[in-house]
């Protein structure tokens, strides 16, 4: 028996490995994800709106609140 | 090499206080000098928007000089707590109010610049908060990154 000849029998006794990882890096799309800047999410819109709201509410608001920045 | 994180977050922490006061500086001085030159004009007084023009270059050294210095100084804060607390920088920023809201209303009302109840107070105080969370989340968070400690 030969060398290629053991070889073909392990290969056809021992069933190839299935991987279950990940097809390709993944590393790199985390890390593109934690360097972008927050998104707005929906919490942020309604809190935008609900300062605007108050600001229509209340106008004297307005200049006061430039006036904290 | 020194990379000076907490200077980074200083100059990070001003910018927009900064930038807001340059618009707000821009429209006093077109109403002051443009607007209102307060020349005299024959049968016109003039004397109350004088003085209130006068009230409003006092009180502007509120937002002019404590406000950028405090949101700088606070961002150094941030800077040095955020290993410690898990804190957003959001809600980091929307804390801010309750140390700047007491001390700008306390000077408005002394300079009489602007009109404030004091029934207006807590709301105005929350709104600010919400406010602030907005700016702190994008734009010092935006800044943050840009000079590598966010």
């Amino acid at each position: 028996m030969t060398d290629d000849d053991l070889e073909r029998l392990l290969r056809a006794a021992v069933p190839p490995v299935e991987t279950s990882g990940p097809r390709s890096d993944l590393w790199p799309a985390l890390g593109r994800r934690l360097d972008a800047p927050p998104q707005w999410a929906w919490i942020d819109l309604g809190l935008a709106a609900a300062v605007v709201a108050a600001l229509v509410m209340f106008p004297d608001w307005v200049s006061l609140l430039v006036y904290h920045f | 090499m020194r990379t000076h994180p907490y200077l980074r977050a200083y100059m990070a922490g001003i910018v927009v206080p900064t930038i807001l006061l340059l618009l707000m500086v821009s429209v006093f001085a077109t109403l002051r000098f443009r607007a209102f030159p307060l020349a005299p004009t024959p049968g016109e007084p003039t004397l109350g928007t004088a003085l209130l023009f006068e009230a409003i270059g006092r009180a502007i050294i509120f937002p002019m000089a404590i406000v950028p210095n405090l949101w700088g100084l606070w961002n150094m804060l941030y800077l040095a707590i955020n290993g410690k607390a898990k804190l957003s920088l959001g809600l980091f920023g929307a804390l801010l109010p309750i140390v700047i809201v007491p001390f700008g209303v306390t000077l408005v009302r002394a300079f009489g610049v602007l009109r404030v109840e004091p029934q207006w107070v807590i709301p105005f105080a929350v709104t600010a908060m919400v406010a602030y969370y907005l700016v702190w989340k994008h734009a010092v968070g935006f800044l943050n990154a840009e000079v590598g400690i966010g």
